[in-house]
């Protein structure tokens, strides 16, 4: 009688046979939340190890966890070297705090953009955050400001903020937001700053300073201190804690203006805010971090492929899948060429676009188109 | 994780004061009301000063050519587009007034098509619920008990699993049908519910939709171009053309042949037909 059939068999797959195990909740929400963040959170608790053990200076595993634990806990770690202490304490540690920070916010920026503009393509960059912030950082070594570690990413923020603005007074000036003069002047303003970028390292004539552009464009952490690492992983939990709290809204945000509306929400304002908190989360990663590429706009592709769309689920999966990623990317750079170090951006974006593409092409129904 | 269904204290007031039987709340608060609206987009009245009442229990109709300002009228009076002039009051209250969440929970709105989104149709369903869920609240058993029920009655709970933008388009129609019903709301507004849904699903969803105002005593408002189905199934149709509305009342006193002709411009017999106290349209040739 009926042209389709009534049950559609359920694949076994890696997660559905991980589910078995698990006790019964009822929801699939709060069973994927859990395995997931389990499962995450116990690879990044892996690649923190990994990451603080491994660079020039060797240090044992079991010395590393010690002296992890002796750093959080403030007190002083038995057969732990001073130099091995301070090594673990002064530069890895900040540099992993950063990384993770760095990844989360990226992902959750990318998440939000995604859900707003409906549109897969869409990354944290998309309205120009990032070229605004890539040319204040720019402009910041042109001048020579030095003396502080924070001048480059003082002048980065100031730059994503005006292209936010530029770009927010540009999509208002109708009188009510459109979301697609926002997704065009946001693609408009974004190429003319980098038009503006380009141009500012071509015009330096200092070759050290025209290095130094290069090498923040490509993105990376080397610069890492508890001074920065301070200031990016707060505002990244911070950012994240609000996206999963919006998280079921953006599940309506999907379904269009009207719907959404319908089903209870205020779509203007609350765009408005999502886009500002992806604004932010954008402006202060690639303040402190450079451009980092793909992560953005992968993770949260890679997180929905496993587990489907549901942002109640996505956001904060999204969130330890950047800092995952992130953490390991900077990991490899560091290590690869060791001494020497590759760029973070560069990494993310090698390994990331192929281990995308074999995620593709081994989950057989795609869950990931918006 | 469980939770215990929150209830509609409004509705289940509603349902003990008047019961499933009174069809017409005259005399009562008016489900819903429009007064004087008006909708201006440039230099033209997209809706132009209509006012119109839908009572509880009741399925009201409009209809009208294309361009008539049918699907704006209907936005208007969910609550999702601000008229230029006029006011809506759902059950007594200023639409403007109430706050996004309350409409959500006493409105619910189907518009034509939905979008492409990776949502399966339970998944859609389900967001039919989430007016009632406070934030961190995950749908219970009850929620989905709720969907499924509203998704058996739309026939599409065979679906429940798939994407929603693997569906056929009046699948999809039906997929949202189901929605509006999880939220149970007290006023249903429904933009061309059955336009492309096959003959027996046409009679299907109006007949949910009647059910649904009569059982439950929900004001249910759609815009339907069917005039036989809507003649069929509507206890009041609204005739608006050019923005404007033409007439009101009963569709055996709206539709005839005369309003066929000079408002859609198509020559038409109309039959009336005694037992349903209703009429029938035997469409012939557009008229000019």
């Amino acid at each position: 009688m009926r042209a389709r059939p009534r049950t559609q068999p359920q694949p076994t797959t890696l997660t559905s046979r991980a589910l078995r195990f698990f006790p019964r909740t009822d929801s699939a929400v709060v069973r994927k939340t859990l395995i997931g963040s389990l499962i995450l959170g116990a690879l990044i608790i892996a690649a923190i190890v990994t990451a603080v053990a491994t660079g020039p200076v060797d240090i044992p595993l079991p010395n590393t966890v010690r002296a992890v634990l002796a750093t959080i806990s403030g007190e002083s770690a038995t057969s732990v070297t001073s130099t091995q202490q301070a090594v673990i304490e002064r530069i890895r540690l900040p540099r992993v705090v950063l990384a993770l920070g760095v990844g989360m916010a990226l992902a959750v920026a990318g998440t939000i953009m995604q859900a707003i503009f409906r549109n897969p393509l869409a990354d944290p960059g998309i309205i120009g955050t990032s070229a605004g912030g890539a040319l204040g950082a720019v402009i910041v070594i042109a001048i020579g400001l030095s003396g502080s570690v924070l001048w480059i990413p003082a002048g980065s923020i100031i730059g994503s903020i005006s292209a936010l603005l530029l770009v927010f007074a540009i999509a208002f000036l109708g009188g009510r937001m459109s979301i697609a003069t926002l997704l065009l002047a946001g693609v408009a303003i974004g190429s003319l700053l980098g038009a503006a970028v380009s141009t500012t390292i071509l015009l330096t004539d200092n070759i050290t300073a025209q290095r130094e552009m290069f090498f923040w464009l490509a993105g990376g952490f080397e610069g890492a201190t508890w001074t920065t690492a301070r200031i990016v992983a707060p505002i990244a939990l911070f950012g994240t804690v609000i996206a999963v709290v919006a998280s079921r809204d953006l599940n309506l945000l999907l379904l269009g203006d009207d719907e959404a509306r319908s089903l209870g929400i205020n779509v203007g304002v609350f765009r408005i805010a999502m886009v500002i908190l992806a604004a932010v989360l954008t402006g202060i990663a690639v303040a402190f971090a450079g451009i980092i590429s793909f992560v953005g706009l992968i993770v949260p592709h890679a997180i929905r492929l496993v587990t489907g769309p549901d942002h109640r689920h996505v956001v904060l999966l999204s969130a330890l899948g950047g800092a995952l990623f992130v953490l390991l990317a900077d990991t490899a750079a560091r290590t690869i060429i060791s001494p020497a170090e590759l760029r973070v951006g560069i990494i993310t974006a090698m390994v990331g676009g192929p281990a995308f593409i074999v995620l593709l092409m081994t989950t057989k129904t795609s869950r990931s188109s918006l | 994780m469980t939770a215990t269904l929150p209830r509609n204290p409004l509705l289940a007031s509603r349902l003990t004061d008047r019961g499933p039987s009174s069809i017409s709340a005259v005399g009562g608060a008016a489900a819903f009301s429009a007064k004087d609206l008006s909708v201006r987009i440039g230099n033209s009245n997209i809706v132009d000063d209509v006012s119109l009442v839908g009572n509880f229990g009741e399925l009201l109709g409009i209809i009208g050519p294309n361009g008539a300002g049918k699907t704006t009228l209907l936005k208007v009076l969910a609550g999702l587009l601000k008229p230029s002039l006029g006011c809506v009051e759902i059950d007594g209250v200023d639409l403007e007034k109430m706050p996004s969440s309350t409409r959500s929970r006493q409105l619910a709105y189907v518009p034509q098509i939905t979008g492409a989104h990776p949502f399966t149709a339970l998944e859609l369903v389900l967001m039919g619920r989430y007016p009632h869920l406070r934030r961190f609240q995950i749908e219970s058993e009850d929620d989905t008990e709720i969907a499924i029920e509203a998704m058996e009655r739309m026939d599409v709970a065979q679906f429940k699993g798939r994407r929603v933008d693997t569906l056929s388009g009046g699948e999809r129609q039906r997929v949202l049908l189901a929605r509006a019903l999880a939220q149970r709301g007290d006023v249903l507004f429904v933009d061309e519910p059955i336009t492309s849904l096959d003959i027996k699903h046409q009679l299907l969803a109006l007949q949910v939709l009647k059910d649904e105002a009569r059982d439950r005593s929900v004001a249910v408002c759609a815009v339907l171009h069917d005039l036989n189905m809507a003649a069929r199934f509507c206890d009041r149709v609204v005739l608006l053309a050019e923005g404007g509305m033409i007439d009101e009342g009963e569709p055996g006193c709206v539709i005839t042949e005369r309003r066929v002709a000079e408002v859609f411009g198509v020559r038409a017999r109309v039959t009336r037909r005694a037992r349903s106290n209703g009429v029938t349209v035997d469409l012939i040739e557009p008229s000019d």
